[in-house]
């Protein structure tokens, strides 16, 4: 099978490099000043750009790069396209009294790979003397998990918060790493896009596979619909016939 | 570091005082056990020293109150609440054997007791004799006389021969002159109670010694009085006034030490302790331990590690218990030591509120309970972290005020004033940007209470440095020593900046005590201040800390002749001094040395300005300030 790539947006590619789970990175090296105390914050797009498959995310990796002198004052959220949304980091190192304190850590800068696998959480990381305080593979606030099985195409965003006045920062950069996987039948799960196309179940895409979806032409909810547009028609079938021969 | 503070996290949050307050581990190099930093010293090694004399009037005799100058300053002062109504002159005798008549002056003193005043007269220089006239009002208060007699080279010493002043020990009073022959002496002890006791001081080998039995908590007098002979065989008076703090032995170390490795990979260091339950004890439940870390190297060098320490907020129950000790592993493989070696030594207990030695073990038992493994991978050098590092343990603190705040979150200047303060010291408009005022009028706080009100102002801001004039220095190295606090986040050149900072003690702690008794104690006595309190808590303060700090000393503009900042105050203090601070006192070895002025004294109403108003320092203090 060839492996498409399809680049779009700022630095955004989908890259398949396998039949089923397959990695996206996209990027934003776009700086710019986080307003100083304010909720709002400022933005940042990651888009991604689909290919012939449906896909869903398996797992997800936040790169980040920020300047700003009291880290503690930062909440970064990561939104997908359908609006789910992550904390990644959010006023870490709060603490009501003690170490780091009731500020936050009050550590410079973030040069931070942010993954669920990490040993250790943001909060835990916070130090006196590091710069970048941040630095390293570690655990967002809350899980990226909770961005799997989102469709990953579309335009994700980067909300960069101070919620403290008094010090402020600068966005440099973000990374979105998504490990995704094809999901033919959109349940949000992962699944086999070329056995999608195998309608009768024989283990190989052929003739009477091409016979079932010439006859669920032009109709609605079926098992044909492998693009998952709704209506069985053209573009299932040249789905169909990317995958014709063997399933397995 | 992330699994340990999580872990460390879950223990505050279940053990959780009100207002909590987190500890630090504290760890100094194996260097400032070497010098001597983290050392206690011996109680001989921080005497009260006094060329002068202070005595009930009602105890001289009628000879003692005819001075033979010496060649030093020399004055005779005259303390009573009602001394403005007493008459005190001096008739001087010169050398051609003329007379002259001298009135005295009315002055308050302030610096040593708020109630007192004072009648003082300097004698004159050309003076070989002087005697003093009194006229004593029919229903006059009782009254003390200063008599400082300029023979600067007769110097009393006294020290009390332990640290730990513990109920039911025998304590020694130690007492020996410098310039001269001790002819004889008495102690004369105040309990809390009020009851007085007289002791002869009796010669032991060099030195006069008096012993007694400390049966009372709390502070005691101590007054030393005695008659010498100088080295020109004139008889003189000296004394020395000092204050003893007697306490419960709340914490006692009763077992093998152990050593095992954390679950953090740290290393535990456990301490069996017997502890006395909160209803037998008095005071804060807080506790200082330290001991130092030694191993033995491949050659068979036995060598320090480090010293390690912390403060512990003990529970409530008496009985038996555990406190421990944290070791990084990086220190042992700074060391190059054989981690199966390690030993413990000079282990020590300490009240928070004094540094009155609780409980001192030389060599501990020490044991291990798990293998350790600390040889590791040698540091290329000494980080933050291994010198103060989260403990996960708490104190209970002071509530955060809830008025007074300006701009909650920011980086902040916190201005102090230091013990018993009437006024606010600092001239404000010579500070700029964010300030926090410490204002706690007639507050007399130990170190320790003083830096957790610190700590809890802190709590407004997400940094701050420290201005501290006095015991506002002590508090703030205290409180950056032992607690986390908004002063470990500041950004700028100077943490911690003090003017006028008993680093040393002060011998007014201890007169104001003894004259305390009659004249009122004012704002109480502090035990914190005395000479043997500060260098107890000094032995606490690593090399780490003293870094963060500058601090400045001041004394009174020397002329030709007899100068001081406050007369009376000037001749219990060794010049020079500022009045409350003597210039040897003001130093902190290890800490950044801002320098010495003259013309400039310890507060107002002193002979020269304050020295909180030195507009100049004052800018560079702002400027120069981490915030």
């Amino acid at each position: 099978m060839n492996i498409p790539t399809l680049c779009g947006g700022l630095i955004a590619c989908l890259v398949l490099a396998g039949a089923r789970a397959d990695g996206i990175d996209t990027c934003s090296t776009s700086g710019f000043a986080i307003p100083d105390g304010s909720v709002q914050g400022g933005v940042t797009d990651l888009p991604v750009t689909g290919g012939p498959d449906p896909l869903v995310v398996v797992s997800a990796r936040l790169e980040l790069e920020l300047e700003h002198p009291w880290v503690g004052d930062l909440q970064v959220r990561l939104i997908a396209p359908d609006g789910t949304t992550v904390d990644v980091l959010d006023r870490a190192g709060r603490v009501p009294f003690g170490f780091p304190g009731p500020f936050g850590c009050g550590g410079d800068d973030v040069l931070a790979s942010f993954e669920d696998a990490a040993a250790e959480s943001v909060n835990d990381l916070c130090t006196i003397s590091g710069t970048p305080v941040f630095a390293g593979s570690m655990r967002p606030q809350n899980p990226l998990a909770g961005v799997q099985g989102v469709d990953p195409v579309g335009l994700w965003r980067v909300r960069v918060s101070d919620l403290q006045a008094g010090d402020a920062g600068t966005f440099v950069s973000a990374c979105l790493r998504l490990e995704v996987a094809t999901d033919c039948d959109g349940d949000g799960l992962p699944d086999d896009c070329a056995c999608s196309a195998d309608l009768d179940g024989d283990g190989t895409v052929g003739g009477s596979d091409l016979a079932a979806l010439l006859a669920a032409w032009a109709t609605a909810g079926s098992d044909a619909d492998l693009d998952g547009d709704g209506t069985v028609g053209g573009s299932d079938l040249s789905v169909l016939l990317g995958f014709w021969g063997d399933c397995g | 570091m992330s699994i340990l503070s999580a872990c460390l996290l879950l223990a505050l949050a279940s053990t959780q005082p009100p207002n909590a307050v987190e500890t630090k581990d504290i760890t100094a190099p194996p260097e400032d056990i070497l010098s001597g930093r983290v050392v206690l010293p011996a109680p001989a090694a921080s005497p009260t020293v006094s060329w002068s004399a202070l005595i009930p009037l009602d105890d001289l005799r009628d000879d003692e109150l005819v001075l033979r100058p010496g060649p030093g300053k020399a004055m005779v002062g005259l303390l009573a609440v009602d001394a403005d109504r007493w008459g005190l002159g001096l008739v001087s005798t010169d050398g051609s054997g003329r007379d002259r008549v001298l009135p005295s002056e009315f002055t308050g003193v302030e610096a040593l007791l708020p109630e007192a005043v004072a009648r003082t007269v300097i004698v004159p220089e050309d003076a070989v004799e002087a005697r003093v006239v009194l006229k004593r009002p029919e229903d006059a208060t009782p009254a003390w006389m200063l008599l400082g007699d300029g023979q600067d080279a007769l110097q009393l010493r006294t020290w009390l021969g332990t640290r730990s002043t513990l109920l039911g020990s025998t304590v020694a009073l130690h007492a020996a002159l410098d310039g001269g022959t001790l002819l004889e002496g008495t102690v004369r002890l105040r309990d809390p109670d009020g009851l007085v006791r007289l002791l002869p001081l009796e010669a032991e080998g060099p030195l006069d010694v008096a012993r007694f039995l400390a049966d009372r908590t709390g502070d005691w007098t101590v007054h030393t009085v005695v008659r010498a002979r100088d080295a020109e065989g004139v008889e003189r008076l000296r004394s020395t006034q000092q204050i003893m703090r007697v306490v419960r032995p709340e914490l006692t170390f009763s077992g093998e030490a152990s050593l095992r490795p954390s679950d953090d990979g740290s290393i535990r260091i456990d301490l069996p302790v017997t502890l006395l339950a909160q209803g037998e004890t008095s005071g804060s439940r807080r506790v200082a331990i330290g001991c130092e870390v030694w191993g033995r190297t491949d050659e068979g060098l036995e060598v320090p590690v480090c010293w390690v320490a912390r403060m512990h907020q003990l529970p409530a129950a008496g009985g038996r218990a555990t406190c421990d000790l944290r070791l990084d592993p990086r220190w042992i493989a700074r060391a190059g030591v054989d981690p199966g070696t390690l030993n413990l030594r000079e282990l020590r207990a300490h009240d928070a509120g004094g540094f009155v030695l609780l409980d001192h073990e030389p060599r501990p038992e020490t044991g291990f309970d798990g293998p350790i493994d600390g040889a590791g991978t040698p540091v290329a050098a000494v980080t933050e972290d291994m010198l103060r590092a989260r403990s996960g343990r708490a104190v209970q603190g002071l509530p955060a005020p809830t008025t007074g705040l300006q701009s909650p979150g920011g980086h902040v200047l916190l201005v102090s004033h230091g013990y018993c303060t009437d006024l606010f010291p600092w001239q404000t408009s010579d500070f700029s940007g964010d300030l926090e005022l410490y204002e706690q009028y007639g507050a007399n706080n130990s170190h320790d209470t003083f830096a957790l009100d610190f700590e809890s102002r802190g709590r407004a801001w997400k940094s701050m440095g420290i201005v501290g004039h006095s015991q506002g220095g002590n508090a703030a190295a205290h409180l950056f020593t032992f607690y986390w606090s908004a002063l470990d986040w500041p950004t700028g050149d100077r943490r911690i900046q003090g003017v006028g900072v008993p680093w040393l003690g002060t011998a007014l702690a201890g007169n104001a005590a003894v004259l305390g008794e009659v004249f009122g104690v004012g704002c109480g006595t502090n035990y914190d201040l005395t000479y043997e309190g500060s260098a107890a808590w000094l032995s606490f303060i690593p090399t780490w800390v003293r870094q963060d700090v500058w601090y400045w000393t001041t004394s009174f503009t020397d002329g030709w002749f007899y100068d001081y900042c406050q007369i009376v105050t000037d001749v219990l203090l060794s010049d020079p001094d500022d009045g409350t601070v003597e210039r040897y006192a003001g130093q902190l070895e290890g800490a950044n040395n801002g320098g010495h002025k003259t013309g400039w004294c310890h507060i107002r109403l002193m002979r020269d300005p304050p020295q909180c108003r030195d507009a100049a320092r004052n800018v560079e203090l702002s400027e120069e300030a981490a915030r």
